[in-house]
């Protein structure tokens, strides 16, 4: 099993090896343009030229992605070049934002999109027509319509909520919880219709499935026929759609992140390269890779100790 | 043809098919509804209302026609939402199926590819294409199905290698079919279903992902897209909220009515339309229930008149079974005998109570020691099911839960049934285990149904049925999926058992020469009724009934060698 | 302003137009009317939304526009910008002082002033900030592009020598360009993201989100502590206008821009307005004013002819809600140049428009565009503005970053730009000097020359002054451009704020005071 784990991770630095040299390659077109746009209105011949040599720019490309290498070994990702910040407590401090959002934003769609879909695909009749009618409010409702009444009701008017802005955990749990809740509905409607549609599908095929009329042969009550059994089996294929849907959450975190001014991730990767901001770019390219190989292992692991068959060995 | 007329007759897929149809026309009419070009902008017209001659729906910050947008809109979003969806299908479906379905080593390099392609940050990636997309829509949508597809991959690659090794697909190659009438036949009807309706979601996704980018202001700003018309009623929010609202409806209700209408296709192609059904309500009766009159005494289960309905494609009841009538007297084994489709299972199936959920018993009774089984709801049946009632399937494979050890599985049926602890219920199920026929019982308890042989499985299934020394056992065609010797093996088992614990059988089988070999009575079924019925030896010699004849002939042929291997 | 309008602007637009560039406000048109009770906490913290986030904070990187309420609190400048005059006022420096052909400028450095490490601000500071602004490539270098030699004479006496008079020099010495760093720590790592500077606050870092928020405290040994009533002052980046109007009425924020379309639903009673009538220009740059790659533009017909075809008027009302002024010309009409009689140059009169095109004999000629973040809400108008007089426009979409290559590649007939107010000095050099950002393609003609001639050699503003005004009036005439509106914005202060500038001083917190 370590070796699996490390091996599956060592693949991901592989990847990130390609990912970030071809995202570096495609970035080098655009050198001039970063430094144009970094002097603005003061972009002379003359300047571009001491910009471009003074960042570097005026290096072979893969010199600059070997000495950009040696640095990411070195822990060090370089910083932006706009403000100079370093790029990797920004990025962690951005991810740290953007997941706090995302992780119970996920962690309730789980729940509830469960809880809907278990409950529709078990029920039948009135509760799968109300679970089916929830859902499609969800699709349909404008998540954008939402925040805004959300906002509206709850912060401008009773201020109860923040209409903008984060606090972070660490430093009041309190207006931490108050910061994302808002953020976090949105995200969790406009999930949910998907994975409850997901997890009720499943649902309804597993529970006609023949082990299912064995086990109920076997008196087995139908808590644990549903729970234990089919749900079990139905959780496989879900969760590759929740780790799907969690990668797919950070593109909706980014107008969530915009509409509540929350300096997450999406926005930060947003800005980063409407301006080309190169080390940026790079750092949120490394992090996203390693993110997404951490995810990707983590849902296969899960699968494998759902579903004994697809378990590795 | 008839998916079609199954689909028109769903409402929901009728009622959303139509939505999106309706949209998608009104759309393609663009030239012919609408009034303005979607870029022409009359500055006099800023925030015209609603109702305002030729701007229907009003004009928005910049004075364009909203209606207009709107329509050009659609088109925009359609053609999205055809690019996205038809390259990520075209590269996720065939890769999946060459990951899923061949060994290893293709697997891993369709893995890491398509693990590379879920690495670029999407939306970022779209974002920094720009220059070489040059802000059009289209190629950013080309690209989007690239992203898309690992998802699509990653459904297909899982449906696959969960079947890849199942029953029918060994059959398929051990038949000699080539792997792509496999992948083609066998694996793509499995595949089918989720994948459309993963595509339905695609093509949510793609037309979101085209509004989003537009919403954030990446792309042309001359081409209409709900985004940009969203990004500018938001803008306007507080001015002309109608604005804001009429994209978002139109983009929500096309998205919603993609996934449910994908929802509606899923269960259409998946066969019978599989509607959820309240989980231990127990089948359906629409008999009132008599009380039982005891026409044999010594019965312990007495099926009378029993008659149960499907709902027929014409939406008339199709009768599989038609007042079936038969008897079981303690310790007897009786064979049900009759081609497939004769409705022996049904009946089989009535009696445990786990007819599906479309099936009615619209007709007769059945009573096991004296109390009327029909109309009981699943509790009810409960204390049944397991302790006096028990039940081995046909496909001994399909009939475990892939998900729990063998023991795991066998201990919680003991436990519900004889409500005894967790180590006493394993060492009875190890013991059970042992008697019947499992070398290992140790390890086969521990072991997944996944690696056992079908022999082995249909042991488990048995030891699991005898557990709780029920007094009827209904054994349906327990040996038709397994090998020849293996059958013996389990036959004798069985009858071993039935001695043993001197239990009732209820023995469905289409094959007489199990029915000889192990049973007293037999009672042959036919297109839902039961022709004849009698002693086996009287019936076999001297069969009364024309069906009964017919088959007996037919497997004249093949009796010698079944005897032979029976015993 | 400058390039901060062309970056990082990304979002909305309008949303940018409403919010950036110099801010602030003409007179206080909406008073807080009555209850002037001030609730003690709220008053002492001023909380402001920005659409930009501050770049590097580092002295030789500073932009200017709204990027200056964060350095702007941190540094000092030499010189100042007066409130709701625009007037150049002393600041850190007490005096300057030109010779006679403005190759020499004396500075001379108020006394008692330290920095936020208790050092003394001397001339050897501002010598050694100077020096390196004047070779360390980035923003702030071109505005040292005349200068020779910067040399501390004593204490509190600064020489800055120049190779020729450079008429934007003082004026910039209010921006990024006069900003004081400490000499010792100026080398450090930490000058661009939490510098030590001589201003009136420090940047409290632990509070701090960089792009996100600001948090500012004040320094009570700064010299001037009284014009700075906050004890602290946050800045928050809310680049959605939505966002940021929300944050204002829930009280996070007590002051920010408001879109004209929201001003309605303001609360009247808990928010005062000041109006902005002019903060950055709108115009479409004709870059090539010779016509040497599209011979039609070379034409002066042609030129007016599109300065004829723009409904002014139509846009500024429909597109900005009335928020702004309409104008034939791009000086900043609170500058001297400024000549309101210009601005009846050019009516809206799409048919004289195309009898000019006609006579010229290029109807039917397209031109291509880039479509940048800026353009998009304006594209349309413009376009149908073209299409009435007979000519054609085709937006080319340009990614943001490429904005600037786009404008400068020589690729492109025209530009779209909305560009913020520096000085007049300063606005006649962007636009029309050979080497201005909005004068690529770098046109001249004797002229031109001839203005430019006497604007760079006359140290006295007052007597150049004719020459500038002859320059917007021959730039109007030869239609080198075709401005469009000045466009203007609105603050909204909560009750126990007021606005103390109408648009004329730069992005610092001075512009506010206690009601």
């Amino acid at each position: 099993m370590l070796a699996y784990i490390s091996r599956r991770l060592a693949a991901g630095l592989v990847l990130a090896l390609l990912v970030t040299l071809i995202t570096f390659l495609m970035l080098s077109l655009s050198f001039q343009d970063v430094v144009r746009t970094i002097l603005g209105q003061s972009a002379t011949p003359e300047s571009v030229d001491a910009m471009t040599k003074q960042l570097g720019y005026d290096r072979p490309v893969l010199v600059q992605y070997g000495d950009w290498l040696l640095h990411l070994f070195r822990g060090d990702l370089g910083s932006s070049v706009y403000t100079s910040l370093p790029v990797a407590s920004s990025v962690l401090q951005r991810l740290g934002v953007t997941l706090s959002i995302i992780v119970p934003a996920l962690i309730i769609t789980v729940l509830l999109s469960t809880f809907l879909g278990v409950w529709a695909a078990s029920r039948g009749g009135i509760a799968d027509r109300v679970a089916q009618g929830l859902s499609l409010v969800g699709y349909i409702v404008p998540g954008l319509l939402l925040a805004i009444a959300l906002v509206y009701v709850l912060a401008v008017r009773a201020k109860l909520l923040p209409a903008t802005g984060y606090t972070p955990l660490a430093e009041n749990p309190g207006a931490w919880l108050r910061s994302i809740a808002i953020p976090v509905v949105v995200l969790v409607i406009g999930g949910v219709a998907n994975m409850a549609a997901q997890v009720r599908g499943r649902m309804i095929d597993e529970l006609r499935r023949d082990y299912v009329r064995t086990l109920r042969t076997r008196g087995i009550s139908t808590t644990s026929i549903v729970v234990r059994h089919a749900l079990r089996n139905a959780a496989s294929p879900a969760l590759t759609v929740l780790s799907l849907e969690f990668i797919q959450m950070f593109g909706s975190a980014l107008i969530i992140e915009n509409v509540f001014a929350l300096p997450g991730y999406g926005s930060y990767a947003f800005n980063a390269s409407l301006q080309g901001d190169i080390p940026v770019i790079m750092g949120i390219t490394i992090f996203g890779v390693l993110l997404v190989t951490v995810v990707n292992l983590g849902t296969d692991l899960a699968n494998g100790w759902l579903n004994p068959k697809a378990r590795v060995h | 043809m008839s998916t079609w007329r199954k689909l028109l007759r769903d409402p929901q897929a009728a009622v959303t098919g139509s939505i999106l149809i309706l949209i998608f026309a009104a759309g393609l009419s663009t030239p012919l509804l609408a009034q303005h070009g979607p870029n022409e902008s009359d500055l006099s017209m800023v925030n015209a209302p609603a109702g305002t001659p030729g701007y229907l729906l009003g004009a928005d910050e910049s004075g364009r026609d909203i209606l207009s947008r709107l329509l050009h809109s659609i088109n925009t979003s359609a053609v999205s939402a055809l690019i996205g969806t038809g390259v990520a299908l075209a590269v996720g479906v065939s890769a999946g199926l060459v990951g899923g379905y061949f060994g290893a080593r293709t697997r891993a390099i369709a893995e890491w590819a398509f693990n590379l392609v879920m690495t670029f940050p999407g939306l970022l990636l779209l974002i920094l294409l720009m220059p070489v997309t040059g802000g059009d829509y289209r190629y950013t949508m080309l690209i989007f199905g690239v992203l898309l597809s690992p998802g699509i991959y990653r459904i297909v690659r899982n449906l696959v290698l969960g079947v890849k090794n199942e029953l029918y697909v060994d059959a398929a190659r051990v038949s000699g079919l080539g792997n792509a009438r496999i992948l083609g036949r066998h694996v793509l009807s499995v595949v089918r279903g989720p994948i459309i309706i993963a595509a339905a979601f695609m093509m949510g996704a793609s037309i979101a992902t085209q509004s989003g980018l537009a919403f954030l202001g990446v792309g042309s700003k001359e081409i209409p897209s709900f985004g940009d018309m969203i990004s500018s009623g938001f803008r306007n929010l507080y001015v002309a909220p109608t604005q804001f609202l009429w994209p978002s409806l139109l983009l929500g209700l096309i998205t919603a009515s993609l996934v449910l209408l994908g929802n509606a296709l899923r269960d259409t192609l998946a066969g019978s339309r599989p509607q959820p059904a309240k989980v231990g309500q127990g089948q359906r009766a629409e008999v009132t229930p008599q009380p039982p009159a005891a026409a044999d005494p010594e019965a312990l289960l007495e099926i009378r008149d029993l008659t149960i309905a499907y709902p027929g494609p014409g939406g008339q009841p199709r009768e599989v079974v038609r007042g079936a009538t038969l008897a079981i007297h303690r310790g007897q084994t009786v064979g049900l005998v009759g081609e497939s489709g004769s409705g022996k299972t049904q009946t089989a199936f009535a009696v445990l109570g786990v007819l599906p959920d479309e099936a009615v018993v619209t007709r007769g009774s059945i009573v096991f020691e004296g109390r009327e089984l029909i109309g009981l709801s699943d509790s009810e049946m409960r204390p049944l099911r397991g302790k006096q009632i028990a039940y081995v399937p046909q496909e001994p494979m399909s009939n475990l839960d892939p998900s729990y050890t063998v023991g795991a599985q066998l201990v919680e049926g003991v436990r519900s049934a004889l409500g005894i602890s967790k180590s006493e219920a394993k060492t009875r199920v190890l013991a059970l285990l042992e008697r019947c026929g499992i070398a290992d019982p140790e390890r086969t308890f521990d072991s997944y149904p996944h690696q056992l042989s079908g022999g082995m499985a249909q042991r488990v299934l048995i030891a699991g049925a005898v557990a709780s020394r029920p007094k009827l056992l209904i054994a349906d065609e327990p040996t038709t999926a397994l090998d020849v010797t293996v059958q013996a093996e389990i036959l004798d088992l069985l009858r071993d058992l039935q001695a043993e614990l001197n239990m009732a059988v209820l023995l469905v089988t289409h094959n007489f020469g199990v029915v000889a070999d192990i049973c007293e009575r037999i009672a042959v079924m036919e297109r839902g009724q039961i022709v004849e019925s009698g002693d086996v030896l009287e019936v076999l010699r001297g069969p009364r009934h024309e069906y009964t004849r017919m088959l007996l002939d037919s497997i004249l042929d093949h009796t010698a060698p079944i005897r032979e291997a029976s015993r | 302003m400058s390039s901060t309008a062309t970056r990082g602007r990304a979002l909305r637009s309008v949303a940018f137009l409403a919010a950036t560039a110099t801010a602030t406000a003409l007179a206080l048109t909406a008073c807080s009317s009555d209850a002037q009770e001030p609730t003690a906490a709220a008053a002492h913290n001023l909380a402001l939304a920005v659409v930009t986030p501050p770049n590097s904070l580092d002295p030789a990187q500073l932009a200017d526009g709204q990027q200056m309420f964060v350095w702007g609190s941190v540094f000092d400048t030499l010189l100042y910008k007066e409130n709701k005059t625009g007037e150049l006022k002393p600041n850190a420096a007490e005096s300057w002082e030109y010779n006679e052909d403005g190759t020499q400028l004396t500075l001379k450095l108020r006394k008692g002033m330290t920095f936020s490490n208790g050092r003394p601000v001397t001339a050897k500071a501002v010598e050694a900030t100077m020096r390196r602004t004047m070779t360390t490539p980035g923003v702030l270098k071109i505005k040292y592009s005349a200068v020779k030699s910067v040399t501390a004479v004593d204490d509190s006496t600064v020489l800055v020598e120049f190779t020729r008079f450079d008429p934007q020099f003082v004026p910039n010495l209010t921006l990024g360009a006069g900003a004081i760093g400490d000499p010792d720590t100026l080398a450090d790592k930490r000058t661009a993201t939490d510098p030590i500077g001589s201003g009136p606050y420090t940047l409290d870092t632990a509070a701090t989100v960089p792009g996100s928020k600001y948090v500012l405290k004040k320094r009570n040994d700064y010299w001037n502590a009284s014009a700075y009533p906050f004890t602290t002052l946050t800045v928050r980046v809310l680049q959605d206008p939505t966002a940021s109007f929300n944050a204002l009425q829930a009280g996070e924020i007590n002051a920010g821009t408001v879109q004209a379309q929201l001003l309605g639903r303001l609360d009247k009673n808990a928010f005062s307005t000041t109006r902005i009538e002019a903060q950055a220009v709108m115009y479409v740059d004709i870059l090539d004013r010779k016509g040497e790659k599209w011979p039609a533009l070379g034409d002066v017909r042609v030129r007016q002819a599109i300065n004829y075809a723009i409904d002014r008027e139509g846009i500024l009302k429909g597109l900005l809600q009335g928020n702004g002024k309409v104008t034939n010309q791009i000086f900043s009409p609170y500058g001297k140049v400024y000549d309101a009689s210009l601005d009846s140059t050019y009516p809206h009169d799409a048919a004289r428009g195309k009898e000019l095109v006609r006579e010229a004999g290029y109807a039917g000629t397209t031109f291509k565009i880039p479509s940048t973040f800026l353009s998009t809400s304006f594209e349309a108008s413009i376009s149908q503005a073209f299409k009435d007089i007979g000519l054609g426009l085709e937006w080319v979409s340009v990614p943001p970053q490429q904005a600037q290559t786009a404008h400068l590649s020589g690729d492109y007939p025209l530009s779209f730009q909305i560009t913020g107010f520096n000085s007049d000095p300063g606005d006649a050099n962007l636009h029309f000097g050979p080497d201005g950002f909005a004068n690529p393609r770098h046109y001249k003609d004797a002229t031109t020359d001839g203005l430019f001639g006497t604007i760079n050699t006359t140290v006295d503003f007052d007597k150049a002054l004719p020459a500038y005004k002859q320059l917007n009036e021959y730039a109007v005439k030869q239609a080198f451009e075709a401005p469009i509106v000045f466009t203007g914005g609105t603050w909204a202060t909560a009750k126990g704020i007021t606005m103390l500038d109408d648009g004329k001083a730069p992005s610092t917190a001075r512009l506010f005071g206690l009601a």
